[in-house]
């Protein structure tokens, strides 16, 4: 992984981060299970900071709050999807990459509010972290970081959409459109959203490239032709990533398996190939 | 002056410690609408949000806000929160200090912010600019903890966690290149980390 962006992982746990920085590295989060499990400790040790700072706020607070949470309806509750609590370390994916797969297919196949912050990254985190983490920063740990598909690192996730990341963004947008393919044995998706300008790529279950080999992203620009948006990260197998480029003016998009560094035009056919029209 | 009202026996500050409530079960009954735990929650818990919200947003009227703020949105996410997974505390913690910093964020966005008077007073708020910082025996061992940082790490990750500063603020408010900055903020908190798993 790039250093310098996993560099950034303390800041982002004490939300030291424009919002520029924070949906790209949220983007870079989806694809590395390392940041994301030291995200939640550091998260979990920034907590301990104010530990010796108490201060009751005014009694008229309480009564407020109150009368707030009274007319104040609760999100719906996860469903305890695809993420079986015994998945976790025992099973790691084939190649010994971790497999932050279950629960990726949600973020886009939920309607807004339902379920994007699944358990299934949490189980998987605790349990990879439990040899080292005392007790208490392994359950701070799985409390900090709720992940689905690598799409929401958030406690929260249904405020203002200031605070979406892009990705989600896209995901919601009100004109997004979503394609999917086959691919190995599940699915892949498209999203795009014309005035987002951007489209996203989603995969639970990616198979491995070649040795040497990596799946690159293509938009059909026209006039230019096929214009590269991007290698997939081959991190995992499951894959969110924002597509570079502008897709309001690509007519489609596709994925090919190029040289590991990535080609300046397609040199073999399309694993996959999406139609805007 | 403001009195501290009596919190349990929560000593421990580490975000699972059993705290005198009983924080999961009370987010639990509070996650089937139950207004009266909720309260206790927030009866158990007030101090410590209010108290870290100050510590980043310093205007009391905001912090009131943002505190109510995050109060709320602990009402309506912890529907979500699964207690086997970990640490009410800690989940509350990161709700305020999110909300805190955003509000920090876009108050600043509309006026510019006195950061000569921010560095100035980074030393002295430690120990007084709070009417009443309790302190509490079990609290000795994150104060070892933070000691534990060097003086560099320390003074960058308060900067970033208490300052409510971007890394890149953080850079310009030591005077040291960015990479720095944020490189001590995560060395700092790695150290952090690693110091209190191996003190408790």
């Amino acid at each position: 992984m790039n250093p310098d962006t996993h560099a950034l992982a303390g800041a982002y746990a004490v939300n030291a981060v424009t919002e520029e920085e924070r949906r790209s590295f949220e983007l870079h989060l989806g694809q590395c299970a390392d940041c994301r499990a030291e995200v939640a400790e550091l998260r979990a040790a920034a907590a301990t900071i104010a530990a010796d700072v108490e201060l009751p706020p005014p009694p008229a607070l309480r009564a407020s709050v109150l009368s707030a949470v009274a007319q104040t309806r609760q999100l719906s509750p996860l469903e305890e999807t695809e993420a079986p609590a015994a998945a976790p370390a025992a099973t790691p994916a084939p190649d010994g990459a971790p497999s932050p797969a279950e629960g990726s297919p949600a973020p886009v196949d939920a309607p807004v509010g339902a379920p994007l912050d699944g358990s299934a990254g949490v189980d998987e985190l605790a349990a990879r972290r439990r040899n080292r983490l005392r007790p208490w920063l392994a359950a701070a740990v799985a409390a900090a970081v709720l992940t689905v598909g690598g799409l929401v690192w958030q406690p929260w996730r249904d405020d203002a959409p200031p605070q979406l990341t892009a990705t989600e963004q896209v995901l919601q947008a009100d004109d997004a459109q979503r394609l999917e393919l086959p691919m190995g044995t599940s699915e892949v998706v498209l999203v795009r959203s014309p005035s987002h300008k951007q489209a996203v790529f989603v995969a639970d279950a990616m198979p491995s490239p070649p040795s040497g080999k990596a799946y690159q992203l293509w938009f059909d620009v026209p006039g230019q032709g096929m214009v590269s948006a991007g290698m997939i990260p081959t991190t995992g197998s499951a894959v969110t990533v924002m597509l570079e480029g502008d897709a309001s003016t690509a007519t489609g998009a596709g994925i090919t398996l190029e040289p590991e560094s990535g080609s300046e035009h397609p040199t073999s056919a399309p694993v996959a190939l999406f139609s805007f029209a | 002056m403001v009195h501290m009202a009596a919190v349990g026996d929560e000593g421990d500050p580490s975000p699972t410690a059993a705290v005198g409530p009983d924080l999961a079960g009370l987010l639990g009954r509070s996650a089937r609408g139950d207004e009266a735990a909720f309260a206790e929650l927030y009866d158990a818990t007030a101090a410590r949000v209010h108290g870290l919200v100050v510590r980043v947003v310093r205007d009391r009227a905001q912090s009131e806000e943002v505190t109510q703020e995050a109060f709320l949105d602990i009402w309506r996410h912890c529907t979500r929160f699964d207690s086997s997974k970990g640490s009410p505390l800690a989940w509350m913690l990161t709700i305020a200090h999110r909300k805190a910093v955003d509000r920090v964020r876009s108050a600043e966005a509309s006026k510019a912010r006195e950061v000569t008077y921010e560095v100035t007073t980074a030393e002295r708020e430690h120990d007084s600019t709070l009417e009443k910082v309790e302190v509490r025996l079990d609290q000795e061992r994150v104060r070892r903890a933070l000691a534990s940082l060097t003086d560099t790490q320390r003074g960058a990750v308060e900067l970033a966690y208490l300052g409510g500063h971007t890394h890149t603020e953080v850079a310009a408010l030591l005077g040291i290149p960015l990479g720095t900055a944020k490189t001590r903020i995560r060395d700092g908190l790695i150290r952090l980390r690693d110091t209190l798993e191996v003190t408790a």
